[in-house]
């Protein structure tokens, strides 16, 4: 990991302002007493069907290192690739059940353990083990992730976990844009629908109220089982962000506001934007350094999986530029915001992009990550790494994943291990390491065998 | 092999019975090739070497199979071509011999095939081709009931001169290899197992037309015991093995006494490594860590040993490992380096350390194996410091592997000794050391920083076979043929599996294993099968119900909590580990919660009236009552203390209110039904409101009522009659039936109409949505009204329409009432040929035929799929098909299914969803799609249960799911995986005993709650520690 200094400071850049005649100097005495450290801001955006860079994919990134080009459908990141890390690729879970149900829990958590197939969740479904990154962030910071599912499922289940805390607990997605902004910014002051309680009896109100509730849950906790518990724990946490949430009152404190209201009605897809939306508003005022993104294929195609994610036909490829504008004006719009340090609120964000599976296929043992953005200048952005293969036939023992009960079983268990090549970092690596430079302190991430080494 | 592929065997046999018009068995591998007869241990000590029998699954007799001409088991011996003999000849004459013959040789193998699979290993030799099903994997043929239907049916012709001997002129035949030496018809054929020997009968034998099935089986079950009996004349017979205890039946063919049987548990077997304690030594000294962090796949003696430490010389003697302390100075150990992994240095060793200690501080001796140094020795005190190789390596390679190394300490010296490819080393004197030994290690030490893998067999001359546990012995004498001995219940523990050993002095004659089997009768609670307490968080109907019930219908459309659950189409979305408050369900509620209060104030009379009485304790009175019946139960006095504490911060007695109610409804117990109980040590007992909720949730979706409340305040527990009276109450009210139809709904998953997502030209909007639901949901009532039978609840043929809908039903309305209209029942037929069922299981603009085939086969027929495989790509459609004059479904054969990974499935998928292609993506039926392409909805679908069903037609097809059984039993657990909260296995207890109620009861629909009620877990819950 290197760290990057060559940007302008926030003083140099509001002093440069002044001399051009931009601000006044009172203006810029101001906003130079207001400079302060800004958080890095986290992005973690899941992509069902992945992005399609990497392994049996059949459009490839071209270049070097340095001076490199995305393929033909993810070709609007070129337009930002100064801006990006492209990894190729990163072992994830291995090979060893159907990748797409097993990998759900794992991309963010790097914690599903080997060969477990099913949970209490659902019977094709593994959970996972260890922590998102996401909750890891929200817990560092206080500020509750945003996170948002535009169609993030598929037929048989409605919703996919993605995110865990650190009891295995699935923490919950906004599913419609409607609903996120109702609950996340309808009530802050300055919103434009702002209904939130400020009278001094609700606040009493909604103070009695959590700590009543309080009580006889925590009697009730001491007499269940572990699992039953587990519940009860839950519904406290629940409770407590809530509370916080209630209380009067939470506003804006940045320039950012919500433009676009979604409707109740409205779809998936158009329901994209307007999450994008609410997570810059999020990171620019400082409500979250956290968000989760899960888009589902959304162009109502029909067989889309069965004849165009796995064909990596043009259909598919043209669903993957829609998203890759998506995240490119995204990634635009964050470059022109200020953020509290004087850099822009992109230099201060990690965008991870990432899906289930790889390449549209199912290749989830070299699996293809974008990372987005300056990480508070700890990311040396604009390179496309390459990561060593190792071959499965020799290096099978360092292929191994600790399975539920902690033994370490071989990652390869499908196909041709002679043949298979593998990532030699995991998104675990990458993952400890975007934890870090948003100020976690992880010695490591998710499953221990998954920890070997840097990426960035 | 599980179920499902079992299914899949034989779904695909039946498959191939329907395409080519005769059954193609699996080769038989079985099938001896030669004519002797089979080989039999000489030395009856010795179990002999299995000829394992049919297990249950597969014993199914061979009149049940058509014909086949795969290779026989029956070895044909040229023969003359005498004629047929009288009665025999006129036995015969419906087949042809030689046909009954191979019919009989290909079923064997095929039992065998199964068997093989499924059966113990301690399972006696062929003698437990007697066993009884209720023995493990044994062939299902009673020998005492044999012997009686053939004194009855064949002593006759086949005099039984009870001693293995059958003699009467021509009939007279041999058991010990059943030949008929004398008739002509059969000569030269022989029976090498008792499968063949039962078909034989069952085919062959004049009592044909009345001993076939079990009697053929049970008379075989009969002779083969003599075929046993020439080399064991005294064997175990059959085991049973249920809740009462273990009933043993010897054969004895000459009587026998001075016989003892041994009964043991061997799940609590242990082995040499059992009495090890997983260790590292470093340098701070030796320390204990976690088995499974350095040894893996532990069989028996065999594991893997994860070796690290970065030298291991001198002092620094640093290794994973296993430490025993030695109870005496018994040391004969033996190490056999299999295989080894990632060597990365010379000098890593792998093998036996003894330490006059009980750590490293003592004299050591180190006999291992050593990187690319052939065997050594190492040893000194507290260090090993003295080398001495005792073989050398043969070549500059790994020394070679398998490798043992062995230690023992005998008349007072410590001697060792090691070889490449053998078992057991000579031993000798140690080069350097000589102690009396305290403890042994077994280590593996890298020697480097990287971690070697070593594959490791450990022996110990002292204690090498596995130790059981015994859990009781009796004697026996067996004066008579057969003999029984019952073993009490008492003396067997909570063993579930158990095996048998019989012994003449210490000779043992044979051994079994019995798995056991409780009757019908047997509790849950006995059978420690009873279900776990669990917190079941309301649904989100429930809430509304619930609130809707205890306040009265005040609300405002739209102000109910949608709790973000996600959904699933497979199961019941009523589980109790799925429905959860999190941050946003608890926010929904609190919203909601808010909303629904500020109604209350608004319009709830009693509230109001409190609100503008002055000087009144109604605050009290209104929290007493409704907190009562929000959380299902009195509030304690300490709860209503503290709700009142805060009383004093608010200003009015509105905002006390407010604040109280939102309190209530907010808490957990308002959201969560508990299952605390009490404990009777035994199990735990609900108490009498967690039983009203249950009994209320079930037969209402909703909260108890002020009668159920009252009825639970009372101290005694609720009686059984008291629960039954409630339940008819209960039933007899429309609550009833509307929470009926949500079961059905969620069943088949109903609800989605209202959001799947359909291509826009259908004009699929929110009206068409709504009302196809509400048509779907009437369709629904009225056959849960009528109290059909719960299966009748799919079928009818009257649907609800208007204009709204007409065109999803192919007919014209102008009516905007939904009416019920009578349709043709071989086009349309039941709710899963509704719109809005076939809307929901279909794709954006298809109409899903996988979709709808795995959700029949998961949902409705509970058959469990495995995953799809992990890489297929779809073939590219052949050049010479055009996709717009072709079928989705030949488009789907030639495209994905026939693949050869996915043909194993999809050949259940594929028939499980053609039989709903007459129609669309939006349940308009059709004959034709793409404008002239004719739809073929036929299909044969295999391993419907024991049934395949074969339909022309979806209506037909939807009438022959709804009549399987499969369908039926797959029915019923759903609905109590719903009133339980909890998924259940097929073969759980409750759900048996379920079952077993819904029979004596009847199918009216209103049966499965008063099936429920008469369960254990409707009262009991498992007593966790």
């Amino acid at each position: 990991m290197k760290s990057i200094d060559n940007k302008f400071s926030r003083r140099d850049l509001l002093k440069a302002l002044a001399y051009t005649g931009v601000l006044s100097a009172l203006q810029t005495e101001t906003l130079l007493a207001q400079t302060t450290a800004a958080p890095v801001r986290v992005l973690l955006v899941a992509l069902q069907h992945g992005w399609g860079i990497s392994g049996g994919s059949n459009r490839f990134m071209t270049g070097t290192e340095v001076d490199f080009s995305f393929p033909d459908g993810l070709d609007p990141f070129n337009a930002i690739k100064q801006h990006c890390v492209v990894i190729d690729g990163l072992l994830t879970l291995g090979l060893w059940g159907n990748n797409h149900d097993l990998s759900y829990a794992d991309i963010f958590t790097a914690g599903v353990p080997q060969g477990q197939e099913s949970s209490s969740f659902d019977g094709h479904m593994p959970l996972s083990s260890s922590p998102s990154l996401d909750y890891l962030l929200q817990q560092q910071s206080g500020l509750a992730t945003l996170r948002f599912s535009a169609g993030y499922r598929s037929w048989g289940v409605q919703h996919h976990p993605l995110c865990f805390d650190h009891n295995s607990g699935i923490l919950p997605f906004y599913t419609k844009a409607y609903d996120a902004y109702n609950s996340v910014f309808a009530n802050l002051d300055n919103s434009a629908t702002n209904t939130a309680p400020s009278n001094q009896s609700d606040s009493e109100l909604i103070s009695r109220l959590f700590n009543f509730i309080r009580s006889p849950t925590q009697t009730h906790i001491t007499q269940l089982t572990a699992t039953e518990k587990a519940k009860l724990e839950r519904y406290l946490s629940a409770a407590t962000e809530v509370e916080i949430k209630k209380r009067p009152i939470q506003g804006y404190s940045g320039m950012e506001q919500i433009g676009q209201i979604p409707t109740r009605q409205q779809s998936s897809l158009e329901d994209l934007p307007n999450y994008l939306e609410m997570i810059k508003v999020g990171f620019a005022n400082n409500l979250t350094t956290s968000a989760v993104l899960g888009i589902g294929d959304l162009h109502g195609i029909d067989k889309f999986h069965e004849d165009h994610a796995h064909g990596n036909t043009d259909i598919w490829w043209n669903t993957r530029r829609d998203f890759a504008q998506h995240i490119t004006q995204f990634a635009q719009e964050l470059s022109t915001i200020m953020d509290y340090d004087g850099n822009t609120l992109l230099d201060n964000t990690v965008i991870v992009l990432t899906g289930e599976v790889g390449d549209g296929g199912h290749n989830i043992i070299n699996k293809g990550h974008i990372v987005i953005g300056g990480g508070g200048g700890k990311i040396q952005s604009g390179r496309y790494l390459k990561q060593n293969l190792v071959q499965g036939a020799t290096n099978i023992q360092s292929l191994m994943r600790e399975d539920i009960n902690g033994t370490l079983q071989k990652q390869i268990g499908f196909g041709n291990q002679h043949t298979q090549q593998a990532g030699s970092r995991t998104n675990a690596d990458l993952l400890r390491e975007i934890g870090n430079i948003a100020g976690l302190n992880l010695s490591q991430f998710g499953l221990p065998s998954q920890n070997k080494g840097g990426v960035l | 092999m599980s179920a499902f592929y079992q299914t899949l065997l034989i779904g695909m046999m039946l498959l191939t019975v329907s395409a080519c018009g005769k059954v193609k068995l699996p080769p038989d591998d079985e099938a001896p090739a030669s004519s002797t007869a089979p080989t039999q241990s000489s030395d009856s000590s010795i179990p002999p070497s299995n000829v394992i029998s049919a297990s249950t699954s597969s014993s199914s007799p061979s009149s049940s199979r058509p014909p086949t001409n795969s290779s026989s088991d029956f070895t044909q011996i040229p023969s003359s071509t005498s004629s047929l003999n009288s009665s025999e000849a006129v036995a015969s004459s419906n087949a042809s011999f030689s046909s009954s013959l191979a019919d009989i040789g290909s079923t064997s193998s095929t039992n065998t095939s199964a068997a093989m699979s499924s059966a113990s290993s301690t399972s006696p030799s062929s003698r437990s081709s007697a066993m009884q099903s209720s023995s493990t994997g044994t062939f299902n043929g009673d020998a005492t009931a044999g012997k009686q239907e053939f004194a009855a049916r064949c002593n006759f012709c086949h005099v039984d001169q009870m001693s293995g001997e059958f003699k009467a002129g021509v009939f007279a035949f041999n058991t010990a290899e059943f030949t008929y030496p004398s008739m002509s018809k059969y000569q030269g054929y022989q029976a090498e197992k008792v499968e063949q020997l039962a078909d034989f009968i069952d085919h062959n034998m004049p009592s044909a037309s009345s001993c076939n099935d079990a009697c053929a089986r049970d008379i075989a079950a009969y002779l083969w015991r003599y075929r046993d009996a020439a080399s064991n004349p005294i064997a175990l017979d059959s085991l049973s093995f249920n809740e009462q205890g273990l009933n043993i039946e010897l054969f004895c063919l000459d009587p026998s006494d001075n016989l003892s049987l041994r009964i043991i548990d061997r799940s609590t077997s242990s082995t040499v490594i059992d009495d090890f304690t997983p260790v590292i030594s470093r340098s701070n000294g030796v320390s204990v860590t976690q088995m499974n962090s350095i040894v893996t796949d532990i069989q028996n003696n065999h594991f893997t040993l994860s070796g690290s430490g970065d030298d291991i010389w001198l002092d620094q003697i640093f290794f994973n490992g296993l430490r025993k302390t030695l109870s005496n100075t018994q040391l004969d150990l033996s190490l056999t380096i299999n295989h080894v992994e990632n060597n990365q240095h010379d000098f890593s060793k792998i093998g036996l350390l003894v330490s006059s200690s009980n750590d490293l501080s003592g004299e050591l001796l180190l006999i291992h194996w050593a990187g690319k140094n052939g065997l050594a020795e190492d040893s000194g005190l507290a260090e090993l410091i003295e080398y001495s190789q005792l073989l050398g390596n043969p070549d500059d390679q790994l020394t070679p592997v398998p490798a043992t190394v062995r230690v023992a300490y005998r008349d007072n010296h410590l001697l060792v000794g090691g070889c490449y490819d053998c078992t057991t080393p000579t031993l000798q004197p140690a080069a350097f050391a000589d102690f009396v030994p305290q403890s042994v290690f077994i280590i593996a030490s890298a020697h480097h920083t990287q971690d070697i893998i070593a594959a490791l067999t450990i022996t110990d001359a002292f204690s090498n076979t596995p130790q059981y546990q015994v859990l009781t012995e009796t004697t026996a004498s067996c004066n008579a043929i057969s003999h029984t001995v019952n073993i009490d219940a008492t003396t067997l523990a909570n063993v579930d599996q158990l095996t048998v050993e019989l012994y003449q002095g210490n000779r043992l004659l044979d051994q079994a294993t019995a798995q056991r089997e409780y009757s019908g009768d047997k509790s849950c609670a006995s059978q420690n099968d009873l279900l776990a307490p669990k917190l079941r968080r309301l649904s989100e109907l429930q809430i509304k119900n619930s609130l809707q019930d205890i306040f009265g219908n005040i609300f405002d459309d739209g102000v109910w909590p949608k709790m973000e659950d996600g959904a699933k189409l497979i199961g019941m979305n009523t589980q109790a580990d799925k429905l959860n408050i999190n941050s946003l369900n608890f926010e929904r509620m609190y919203d909601a919660s808010r909303s629904l209060v500020g109604t209350l104030l608004d319009r709830h009379q009693e509230l109001q009236a409190c609100i503008e009485m002055a000087g009144s304790s109604c605050v009290n009175d209104l929290i007493n009552t409704y907190g009562e019946r929000l959380w299902r139960r009195p509030l304690s006095a300490l709860e209503l203390a503290e709700l009142e504490s805060s009383f004093a911060s608010f200003n009015s007695r509105r905002e006390i209110l407010e604040y109280a109610f939102n309190a209530l409804i907010l808490s957990s117990n308002f959201l969560f039904r508990s299952e605390l109980g009490s404990s009777n040590g035994v199990v735990l007992q609900l108490n009498n409101y967690e039983i009203i909720s249950l009994l209320s949730f079930s037969i209402w979706n909703s909260t108890p009522d002020q009668i159920l409340l009252d009825l639970a305040a009372q101290p005694s527990p609720l009686t059984t009659a008291q629960i039954t009276a409630q339940a008819e109450r209960l039933l007899d009210n429309n609550k009833a039936t509307a929470a009926l139809m949500e079961i059905y709904k969620d069943f088949l998953k109903l609800e989605l109409v209202l959001t799947r997502e359909k291509a826009a030209d259908y004009q699929f909007n929110q009206n068409v949505r709504e009302t196809l639901l509400m048509s779907a949901e009437k369709m629904l009532a009225d056959n849960i009204q009528a109290q059909a039978n719960y299966m009748d609840v799919f079928a009818g043929n009257q649907y609800y329409v208007n204009d709204a809908i007409a065109s999803f039903f192919n007919v014209n309305s102008s009516d905007s009432i939904l009416r019920s209209n009578t349709f043709d029942t071989s086009q349309r037929n039941g709710i899963l040929n509704h719109p809005a069922f076939l809307s929901v299981h279909s794709t954006l603009s298809q109409s899903g035929i996988v979709k709808r085939g795995v959700f029949t086969l998961e949902q409705l027929l509970c058959q469990d799929l495995p995953d799809p495989p992990g890489d297929v790509m779809p073939l590219p459609t052949p050049e010479n098909i055009d996709p717009d004059q072709t079928s989705e479904r030949d488009l789907l054969q030639i495209t994905h299914s026939t693949q050869p990974s996915c043909v194993g499935c999809h050949q259940f998928i594929d028939p499980a969803g053609f039989g709903f292609e007459n129609f669309d993506a939006v349940g308009r039926y059709r004959t034709i799609e793409k404008n002239n392409v004719p739809i073929d909805a036929s299909g044969i679908l295999a391993g419907v249960g024991s049934q395949t069903l074969s339909y022309q037609n979806s209506a037909e097809y939807s009438r022959e799911l709804v009549n399987s059984p499969q369908m039926q039993q797959c029915v019923s657990r759903r609905f109590l995986e719903h009133y339980l909260s909890q998924e259940l296995p097929a073969d759980s207890c409750e759900f048996k005993k379920y079952q077993a109620q819904i029979q004596t009861l009847g199918q009216p629909v209103q049966n499965l709650v008063r099936a429920l009620i008469k369960l254990e877990s409707f009262s009991q819950r498992q007593l966790l520690q």
